[in-house]
């Protein structure tokens, strides 16, 4: 009950937010809004929530800022700087990376689908510390949860999570049975580490976003963005074993196969466009992503932009492939429907061998 | 892969930057000048506020350019910085809001025992007198509260001043409708109690 109370009050802080957040808030809501600021109870919330506006950026009304106070602030600082140098021969430190470390979120999604009978269910709740908090999504929708770090977990139905009142000085551990995404605050002094049954997921990059794919048996990791190390679980009780440890990177996944106790890293089904910074940048610059539209276009150049697009790599059997010339438009489609319709073209075949593309013809002179 | 061109790019930014280079220094900021600035006004509902966490968060870049860690990402950097200061200023104004509503709250109650046999026409002639007598610019953000229904967000935009100071002017003007009406002789306010609905 108590639960369902504060979940209420959540939600509503939300709802509130969100009005106030469009500017369609009503007097008595902003009132309500704010005197629940005030309560500090929802920082968390609205920490998220404008380092999401900041990162992502949001639809609505939005105004620019004016050319002529634009070049006065500028002028402000670069002129404030030489009165304070005069006055204040030694800076002040700010401690500023302990608050970037602190928030700078990693998105991170994780599946892990195994066998679900007893023994391996409490395998998992023994390897969380004695102290744990316990959430278990019994309902049909996804739960939210906030840990103390400011990561964010949408622990999915039919899972279960375990994680520390506080996390140690070193690691942020936690253990999950199902499925969830994390979006994890990104602090290299302290890893996080999402552990399961069989594998452990440790992030390792900047900027992650990892899909949910479905695969009954295994347990199962697949990445967006930015990089992930996957090692098999030792706190099992099994030995542990040589090259038992992956990183996998954008558009890619391992799958941990439980029978033969080893990782396959392969492609997920459909790679996405991944996001980096170049590709954030033309779009803060108002720059359009390449289209896929070509005319006479050698396949080594298609090959390139597909590569770069998907962070995949495509290897031509044969490099007289890349002489091939391809018209046509592919913008739209998955990227193995691309590969598709360029082998139709150009009488070739491609296969997926681990995480990369091999495209198999006799190519063109 | 051109990601790591984009990495090496930064970081000859940053490296620049440290060397004092205003011309890397307004590259930086012209990328995301905008995006912070949109992001303030969006939760503090003032250009004003918007302008001034723009300037805090690019005055403290240029300051610490020689301690910024050239391999970290300079966008996630900046993005903290704006996000603590939009954070203390709403906060900020949150308390401030706060500490205006307990005083009309304080105000409403105190004037609300005494008889309800009142007669709405007479207290609608003084209360009329009592908006009347409020200083101009009270006045016109109270009447655009009350028979207008117009959101603080709403006021603020229309007037280009920010929703706290209209805040403040509802607030003081309930103060002193309250003050007119007690002096003249009136204890019982079913009106202004309606009125205080609205707002509270």
């Amino acid at each position: 009950m108590a639960v369902t109370a504060s979940m209420d009050r959540v939600n509503r802080f939300y709802y509130l937010l969100h009005l106030y957040r469009e500017g369609t808030i009503s007097a008595a809501e902003q009132d309500e809004l704010f005197a629940l600021i005030t309560t500090r109870q929802h920082d968390n919330i609205l920490k998220e929530q404008v380092e999401q506006d900041l990162k992502n950026g949001f639809n609505g009304p939005k105004a620019n800022l004016p050319p002529h106070i634009s070049q006065e602030i500028i002028r402000n600082i670069l002129s404030a700087e030489k009165k304070t140098s005069e006055i204040i021969p030694i800076k002040k430190p700010f401690r500023i990376w302990r608050w970037v470390a602190a928030a700078s979120v990693l998105i991170i999604g994780f599946t892990s689908y195994f066998l679900m009978n007893r023994n391996e269910k409490n395998t998992v709740a023994r390897m969380a510390p004695v102290h744990s908090y316990t959430i278990r999504n019994v309902t049909d929708t996804t739960q939210l949860i906030l840990l103390s770090d400011g990561s964010r977990v949408s622990l999915e139905s039919n899972s279960t999570f375990y994680y520390p009142p506080e996390f140690s000085d070193t690691t942020r551990d936690v253990y999950l049975e199902g499925k969830a995404f994390f979006e994890v605050t990104h602090n290299p002094q302290k890893p996080f580490l999402v552990h399961s049954t069989h594998i452990v997921t440790k992030v390792l990059g900047t900027s992650f976003f990892i899909d949910t794919h479905t695969l009954a048996g295994n347990e199962e990791v697949s990445v967006r963005t930015g990089r992930v190390q996957v090692s098999e679980n030792i706190n099992t009780g099994m030995n542990r074993r040589l090259e038992s440890v992956v990183i996998i990177s954008p558009n890619q996944k391992a799958i941990y196969e439980t029978e033969k106790r080893l990782f396959v890293t392969t492609l997920v089904e459909k790679p996405q466009p991944i996001v980096n910074e170049k590709n954030f940048r033309d779009s803060l610059a108002g720059t359009p992503l390449p289209g896929f539209n070509y005319d006479q276009e050698k396949l080594e150049h298609i090959f390139n932009q597909l590569e770069n697009t998907y962070g995949v790599e495509i290897i031509p059997e044969n490099p007289n492939l890349e002489n091939c010339l391809f018209t046509g438009d592919l913008s739209g489609e998955d990227l193995f429907t691309k590969l598709k319709i360029l082998c139709l073209a150009t009488q070739s075949s491609y296969e997926i061998n681990g995480t990369r593309i091999l495209m198999k013809g006799r190519g063109c002179e | 892969m051109h990601y790591n061109e984009v990495i090496y790019e930064e970081y000859k930014l940053l490296s620049l930057l440290a060397e004092d280079s205003e011309y890397a220094f307004q590259l930086i900021y012209d990328r995301y000048r905008n995006r912070i600035y949109q992001t303030a006004v969006r939760y503090l509902k003032s250009p004003h506020s918007g302008q001034e966490v723009v300037q805090d968060v690019f005055l403290k870049l240029w300051f610490e350019r020689k301690n910024l860690n050239p391999d970290r990402p300079i966008e996630a950097w900046l993005y903290t910085v704006a996000r603590n200061n939009i954070l203390n200023r709403l906060k900020k104004i949150a308390n401030e809001w706060k500490a205006l509503d307990q005083i009309g709250h304080l105000s409403a109650t105190s004037i609300c025992p005494a008889s309800d046999k009142a007669e709405t026409s007479e207290y609608n002639i003084l209360l009329h007198k009592a908006i009347a007598s409020l200083p101009e610019q009270q006045q016109k953000v109270f009447n655009l509260a009350r028979n207008e229904k117009r959101t603080y967000i709403q006021i603020a935009e229309q007037l280009s001043i920010s929703p706290l100071t209209v805040k403040t002017h509802i607030s003081r003007a309930l103060n002193h409708i309250r003050d007119f009406l007690h002096q003249n002789g009136i204890e019982f306010l079913p009106v202004l109690a309606s009125l205080l609905i609205i707002f509270f």
